[in-house]
């Protein structure tokens, strides 16, 4: 509950009379665990893990096969050449 | 402020994968907030510190995609609000409980009372808490989207996918609906005094 200079400033009134604004609301907090910080952290890398996982299984394929074709056309011009 | 945090942003977008510590410093910035707007958007106190570390970890993976439109903070607001308005969605599917439904209220008389020191700020967060635990979701949500958040109608009727005079309109009841509630709670809980 201490004050944010972040928090925004409530009219006293809004438009169209749609009552006080609660201004209690405004500076409302509330303090996370001491381990908040470092889980957050765990849950970034391991997303991060498995985002690289998934790039490296779709990819790799991609590449072998990509340069199985480059081997075979390479094959293929020499033969013609000899 | 707003300088600052596009700076972090920044920093956070240019920093090399892995490197979290310009992220980190955003997150501590708006942590204790973010927590609080999940735990009162959901009511669900168990499941507030895990929603908000959700929400960050959207905001981390969509850090390359955010342009400065917006500002920082409204940015985080706008992740949040659709994250815990899609697990509401998914508890009530769950559920199968009514999210229109009102709440039977009570004021509390016997919640204990804090000494009358430096608690008073706690005894108030309470209250408050209390207060909007009490509120039915249809009221509570687009208070606190307004109230709180300081979105506009126009966002609260986007997101709510409601139109912009049902949005004003509860608007009004939730504020009218939360002073009185309060206001009892504050009389309630108003300590007292012992003339010796």
């Amino acid at each position: 509950m201490s004050p944010n200079p972040e928090t925004p400033k409530l009219p006293e009134s809004d438009e169209g009379d749609l009552g006080r604004p609660a201004h209690e609301l405004v500076e409302l907090e509330q303090e996370p665990s001491a381990n908040f910080v470092p889980i957050l952290r765990r849950k970034i890398y391991r997303r991060t893990a498995a985002s690289q996982f998934v790039n490296f299984t779709w990819n790799v394929p991609a590449i072998v096969l990509r340069e199985m074709l480059a081997m075979a056309v390479e094959l293929f011009k020499g033969n013609t050449r000899a | 402020m707003a300088d600052q945090d596009e700076e972090l942003i920044q920093r956070a977008q240019q920093s090399p994968e892995g490197d979290l510590r310009a992220f980190e410093e955003l997150v501590r910035k708006y942590q204790r907030r973010i927590v609080a707007n999940c735990r009162h958007i959901t009511r669900d106190p168990n499941n507030a510190e895990d929603l908000a570390q959700e929400v960050f970890v959207k905001a981390f993976f969509g850090l390359r995609g955010f342009e400065g439109r917006s500002s920082v903070r409204h940015w985080l607001q706008t992740i949040k609000v659709n994250h815990c308005l899609n697990h509401l969605k998914k508890q009530q599917r769950a559920t199968l409980v009514d999210l229109d439904e009102e709440e039977s209220w009570t004021p509390a008389a016997a919640v204990p009372r804090p000494a009358a020191n430096g608690l008073e700020t706690l005894a108030e967060r309470q209250i408050i808490e209390r207060v909007l635990d009490s509120m039915s979701t249809t009221l509570r949500i687009p208070l606190i989207l307004r109230d709180m958040d300081d979105l506009s109608y126009d966002e609260i009727a986007n997101m709510l996918d409601i139109g912009l005079s049902a949005v004003k309109m509860r608007i009004k009841r939730a504020r009218q609906e939360f002073r009185e509630r309060y206001e009892l709670e504050v009389q309630m809980n108003r300590p007292i005094q012992i003339q010796l």
